[in-house]
């Protein structure tokens, strides 16, 4: 003990605590990003992003093998739901010009939204099994900003940007206990908050609360409400898997399957700005 | 020579930490059972808390802590530099000296470092919302149930480490060439 206290060792243990304080106190004061996490980010991010695409090759090389057999059914599957999607859009052209009659008769404005999207590569996925978050490779320099909504190419929403360094940012994904967003059911009009679940959170699911009537169907496709104009109205969260009572039988609530593939997703848009006009 | 076995075990368990890191970044935060992916770095604190002094290991799972609480944050700012220095505390404290421990007992003692480096989670959801303590402890049940067999590949990294600059220390620290010198 005599040689630990004289050899440093106490000093070590010193600077350690000091160390950790420091970013406890940076953690608690600051509400961005502390600068200790953004210097470490930026030194960090390279190695990351090296890795990354070195893992995305290898599974490219992997992803050549699989299946024929099943890459040619998917394609027969994929081609039959085009057919029906043409079949769709042709119904949706025929009602767009409806719409746009039927507004000039009540002399509404036309609805507008505007994204500006930056593309952005996951470098890395949440280390604890306690949240869920993505790193991803773009930072302030590209104009991210916390708070920013990150979707999937096909527009669905994967989370928020809650950490954002020079050329790094962290997403808390809308799986993560800590996240809530106010939604709205497309086809009823309800509105609640979807939130991540600890329990859910290994199912991958959600949970949507606060819903004023009982009137959701399983399939229901839940979006962003928009309401507050925090983040964009519109996104899509998920759809309604089932409705389940919480353990005090007493409050209703919907679970999710998110639209998103959180834990597939090589690629995600973040939205660094967006307009609405009613 | 003693001090120099000292200075370059503590430079080659350095440079195994960001190895294990790297490792848990590229294979295993995306391999997911349950819903849970595998823990490696308790698992490293524990290997060495076991083999190490006490004061020395303390040291070491602080300083891998805060290296972890900034390549992958946890719930709370320095979460795993307080769970690992926990770590650290207690198998410095109940380990028993007298023996080298093999992979069986390193085994054991990485399934408690898993526990207590659950506990703060645990503990934090409870303040949150006592009904997610049934889903806290299945979590950390299911984390530790998958993480228990990395022991053995954590054990053999760090392992030629013990053998090339461990050899004819015994546990209590002292050289066995500084005695007989």
């Amino acid at each position: 003990m005599k040689r630990f206290l004289t050899r440093g060792g106490v000093i070590f243990l010193c600077v350690s605590t000091a160390a950790a304080v420091l970013l406890c106190v940076a953690a608690a004061t600051d509400s961005g990003t502390d600068p200790v996490h953004s210097a470490f980010g930026g030194i960090t991010a390279p190695l990351r992003a090296g890795s990354a695409a070195a893992g995305r090759w290898v599974e490219s090389i992997a992803a050549r093998f699989a299946a024929v057999e099943e890459l040619q059914a998917r394609n027969e599957a994929l081609e039959q739901k085009v057919a029906e999607l043409e079949e769709a859009l042709r119904q949706a052209q025929t009602d767009s010009e409806e719409n746009r009659r039927l507004r000039e008769l009540l002399g509404l404005r036309r609805r507008r939204r505007d994204f500006s999207l930056e593309a952005a590569f996951v470098t890395a996925r949440s280390g604890s099994n306690w949240a869920s978050a993505l790193t991803l490779d773009k930072g302030t320099a590209c104009g991210v900003a916390i708070g920013n909504c990150v979707m999937d190419s096909r527009g669905a929403l994967a989370g928020v940007v809650t950490e954002a360094g020079e050329t790094w940012c962290t997403v808390t994904t809308v799986l993560d206990p800590s996240s809530e967003l106010g939604a709205k059911v497309f086809r009823t009009g309800e509105t609640g908050i979807a939130s991540g679940n600890l329990r859910l959170m290994t199912e991958n699911r959600l949970s949507l609360h606060f819903l004023e009537g009982g009137a959701l169907k399983s399939g229901d496709l839940v979006i962003t409400s928009g309401l507050g104009g925090y983040y964009p109205a519109g996104l899509l969260i998920g759809s309604v898997e089932e409705l389940r009572t919480d353990d005090g039988g007493v409050e209703q609530y919907a679970v999710l399957i998110p639209r998103a593939d959180i834990d597939g997703e090589t690629e995600l848009f973040i939205i660094t700005a967006f307009s609405v006009e009613k | 020579m003693a001090q120099g076995r000292v200075v370059y075990r503590r430079l080659f368990y350095a440079a195994a930490a960001p190895v294990l890191l790297m490792a848990q970044d590229l294979f295993l935060n995306g391999s997911t059972l349950w819903g849970v992916h595998p823990l490696l770095p308790p698992l490293a604190v524990a290997t060495v808390a076991v083999w190490q002094r006490r004061q020395e290991s303390l040291c070491a799972s602080a300083a891998f802590g805060l290296l972890c609480d900034l390549w992958m944050p946890g719930l709370i700012p320095c979460y795993f530099f307080l769970s690992f220095t926990l770590t650290a505390f207690f198998i410095g404290a109940l380990a028993p000296r007298r023996t080298a421990p093999g992979l069986f007992r390193v085994t054991l003692w990485g399934a408690a470092a898993l526990a207590i480096n659950s506990l703060p989670a645990v503990l934090i959801f409870a303040c949150r919302d006592r009904g997610t303590v049934p889903a806290a402890l299945v979590l950390a049940g299911k984390e530790l149930i998958l993480s228990v067999p990395l022991t053995a590949p954590v054990y053999v990294l760090l392992l030629p480490i013990r053998r090339r600059f461990d050899r004819g220390m015994s546990l209590s620290g002292v050289s066995h060439e500084a005695t007989s010198a």
